[in-house]
């Protein structure tokens, strides 16, 4: 028992007593934070099948830290993306040979050596989830193909051009936030990455900033997933604040119902598949992941279906919760960079909703006054939170008036044009930056 | 700055136009479509 002191068996505890100030306040936060997580998304305030995995995760590596001992230290450190600064980098190899290394046993985002990997998936608990589904963004195809069995693309083809007009206005903050960022100090890659947060689309932010920016990659889609369960909490004032109620209640002209056929669908996910390929094949595996959903549902494949929109989709969502608040470790949080992070991400969604209302006021305008202006903030891709929050706000006015289905059309194109600007940023950056 | 407002610009520009191309596509599909299955 000699030299056993009570704290080394509780290094939880010890690695939290021994790291400097900030880095200790800030786990306390995260744990804190993470425990605001899971009480939100048990209210229903946050999305809970994101929020409670992802709450836990945050807590647990931010609780869990420990010494790790000198071989996995190594290994961990070694096996990661060099640090920039060789004498940082030194240091740190000092520390993991003498076993004073803190660090967790969750994972290793920055790892590259294909040699450490194999030794560190034995021991981090998440690694092999997070090397194979998400450091390869196929995380976010899974998900996308669960939101394509989701969709009824026949919203779309009714009333196409009213749609891809509002869902383009919808794009007004991701595209007016990345010369504000480059402006605050970010570079190309990144300032693209964090505009991205504007099209209120995950899968479309972890997609970007993995392939852009990935030394930001953790809080940029951390922010992104914060900030989209409040596209359904914030949304209504904006609506309120920008649109008068005589507007809101708006009733539209009934028009007779559209009927799409699910042959028209099926040919128009074969067609738009093939298109948006061709033009963007950098993006390619997002169209393909959207429009296989789409052709699954409008094919009546029941057997697929059960997959998609049910372990696939679920088992994605609950592991990128889980694995974004595993990633949100306090010193990768605590990042100066995060502060701007957080200010930027609720400028672009301010700015993509600004911007559908003043596409839904010019489609008000342009269709002789009888389009209602609130459906234009539905073109906000976050399927199919702001359609709901569009007609919840009418309905609220106007018991009677119905704007789903318009405001469904403009949602699901919302999908689309997000999927195209990622592909422009994800093609048109790199050859900028080279 | 300069160069990121152009890059905004031209980023846009294509999205709309693509956009555009998209929603013609599907009208001219949808269209296409409806005259065959008569």
């Amino acid at each position: 028992m000699q030299g056993f002191h009570i704290l080394d068996l509780f290094q939880g505890i010890t690695s939290l007593i021994e790291a400097s100030p900030l880095v200790m306040f800030g786990r306390i936060g995260l744990i804190l934070l993470g425990g605001l997580l899971v009480y939100m998304g048990k209210k229903g305030i946050l999305e809970p099948l994101l929020m409670i995995p992802m709450g836990l995760g945050m807590i647990a590596v931010n609780a869990g830290v420990l010494f790790l001992d000198p071989v996995t230290a190594t290994h961990i450190v070694s096996g990661s993306a060099p640090h920039p600064d060789p004498a940082v980098a030194a240091e740190l190899a000092a520390q993991a040979a003498a076993g004073q290394t803190p660090g967790t046993l969750f994972m290793a985002p920055l790892v590259e050596k294909a040699d450490s990997l194999i030794y560190l998936m034995q021991i981090d608990f998440l690694q092999p989830v997070y090397t194979f589904a998400f450091s390869n963004g196929l995380i976010a195809c899974f998900i996308f193909m669960g939101i394509g069995v989701l969709l009824d693309v026949g919203f779309v083809l009714a009333r196409p051009f009213l749609s891809m007009f509002l869902a383009l206005s919808c794009e007004f903050g991701t595209i007016v936030t990345f010369p504000i960022a480059v402006a605050l100090g970010f570079d190309f890659r990144e300032a693209a990455s964090i505009a991205m947060v504007g099209s209120a689309d995950g899968p479309m932010v972890l997609f970007t900033s993995l392939t852009l920016a990935k030394d930001l990659f953790v809080p940029i889609t951390v922010v992104a997933y914060l900030y989209l369960g409040l596209c359904y909490g914030g949304y209504p004032y904006l609506i309120r604040l920008l649109v008068p109620a005589k507007l809101r209640g708006l009733k539209m002209p009934a028009k007779a119902t559209i009927k799409v056929t699910s042959d028209e669908k099926l040919a128009f996910a074969v067609v738009g598949c093939t298109v948006l390929c061709l033009l963007f094949p950098s993006a390619a595996p997002l169209f393909l992941s959207l429009f296989v959903g789409v052709a699954v549902r409008e094919a009546g494949l029941k057997y697929f279906m059960a997959v998609i929109d049910g372990p696939l989709l679920y088992g994605a969502t609950m592991f990128l919760g889980l694995l974004l608040g595993v990633l949100c470790e306090a010193s990768t949080i605590l990042d100066p960079k995060v502060l701007i992070l957080l200010v930027l991400g609720i400028i672009a969604l301010l700015l993509s909703g600004v911007g559908g209302l003043i596409g839904g006021y010019m489609a008000y305008f342009f269709s002789g006054r009888k389009i209602n202006p609130v459906i234009g903030i539905a073109g906000v891709s976050c399927v199919p939170s702001t359609a709901k929050v569009a007609q919840k706000e009418v309905s609220s006015v106007t018991p009677d008036a119905i704007i789903l289905p318009e405001a469904l059309g403009a949602n699901i194109c919302g999908v689309i044009t997000s999927a195209i600007i990622t592909g422009i940023y994800v093609t048109v950056i790199p050859l900028i930056t080279k | 700055m300069k160069a990121a407002i152009q890059i905004a610009i031209t980023i846009y520009g294509i999205a709309a136009v693509i956009s555009l191309l998209v929603a013609v596509l599907i009208k001219a599909l949808f269209v296409t479509l409806r005259r065959f299955s008569r």
